[in-house]
């Protein structure tokens, strides 16, 4: 007080540059980190489904199945049916270096939209994988089955491995 | 301040202090920046474990996490240091741990099953990530929710 009454200022900090100053630095950070969304697969207890069955106790069950076989140099994915009229579509991927996950997801989207234009009531699809294959890939198989399908079970790699068709 | 140096009594103009607004409106900002790019649920990620990418739209929600990396699984809800995949299975410890842990669960959080969150590296191979999803269903897990990375997909 007696600084004031005699005319001397008191010390004070200046806000205003620190202000500027942490403005700028709070943009730096936030422009600089990544964000990363994050979203999930969730896969049933295999008892439960959403769907209705689609065919009557008359008729035996189509119970499709999508199956990916790592085979030599080649990466083979299959959809197989049974039921009255038993068939399966395929198709072959070339495993390199560089493959990229979106042959497959394509070439898993035109098999099950073909199937669904044979079976458009067939809701429910098992997704198999043989042991070796990856992760990622069970992913981007699922990602592409998901479209045309509602409920995915997950198969087991044993069964996959058992599952053959004419290629 | 003028009042106590002559003794007359003066009135200050009432001035607003811009610092403590200014304080609060960057904390507000931020937490709507970082409100927008997330749904709220933290998953934290080992930082060499690289998540699958996906255009699934299925939001995480807030469940018990497992960590599969390497042949090293962890248990995060449990603490439980990271464990050698081969031998979860007979290790009964953990396995009463687990039944403990789902046993204590709030209710709530069963109604549609009880879910857990999986963290799996991309190069996982499908054998393992069959064999801990059956592991986690005979523990008394229903719903097995798989974190991947959104990716917003172009249509082709």
């Amino acid at each position: 007080m007696e600084a004031i009454s005699k005319g001397k200022k008191a010390p004070h900090v200046d806000l205003v540059p620190i202000l500027d100053a942490l403005t700028v630095v709070i943009f730096f950070l936030v422009l600089s980190v990544s964000f990363s969304e994050y979203v999930k697969l969730t896969v049933p207890p295999t008892q439960i489904t959403d769907s209705p069955p689609s065919t009557n106790e008359s008729t035996p069950p189509i119970s499709p199945k999508l199956i990916v076989k790592e085979v030599g140099s080649l990466i083979h994915v299959g959809i197989l049916w049974s039921g009255k009229t038993p068939g399966s579509f395929s198709e072959k991927i070339v495993k390199s270096s560089n493959l990229n996950q979106d042959q497959i997801y394509l070439t898993v989207e035109s098999l099950t939209k073909k199937f669904k234009e044979k079976f458009p009531n067939e809701n429910e699809l098992q997704i198999g994988l043989t042991a070796d294959l990856k992760f990622k890939q069970f992913i981007t198989v699922t990602d592409a089955a998901k479209k045309s399908f509602k409920d995915i079970v997950m198969m087991s790699y044993e069964d996959a491995e058992r599952e053959t068709w004419t290629f | 301040m003028d009042f106590l140096s002559n003794g007359k009594k003066k009135y200050s103009l009432a001035t607003l202090q811009l610092a403590p607004i200014i304080d609060v409106f960057i904390i507000i900002i931020i937490f709507f920046i970082l409100g927008s790019f997330s749904n709220g649920v933290a998953i934290e990620v080992p930082s060499l474990l690289k998540l699958p990418t996906s255009d699934l739209s299925e939001k995480v929600d807030i469940s018990p996490e497992v960590i599969l990396f390497k042949e090293k699984v962890q248990f995060k809800f449990i603490e439980e240091k990271e464990l050698a995949f081969s031998s979860v299975r007979n290790n009964e410890v953990l396995i009463n741990k687990v039944k403990t842990y789902l046993q204590k669960l709030d209710a709530r959080l069963k109604i549609n099953g009880t879910s857990v969150n999986l963290i799996i590296d991309e190069q996982t191979d499908f054998k393992s990530v069959y064999d801990i999803s059956t592991f986690l269903r005979q523990l008394g897990f229903e719903n097995l929710s798989f974190i991947t990375l959104k990716e917003y997909r172009k249509e082709k």
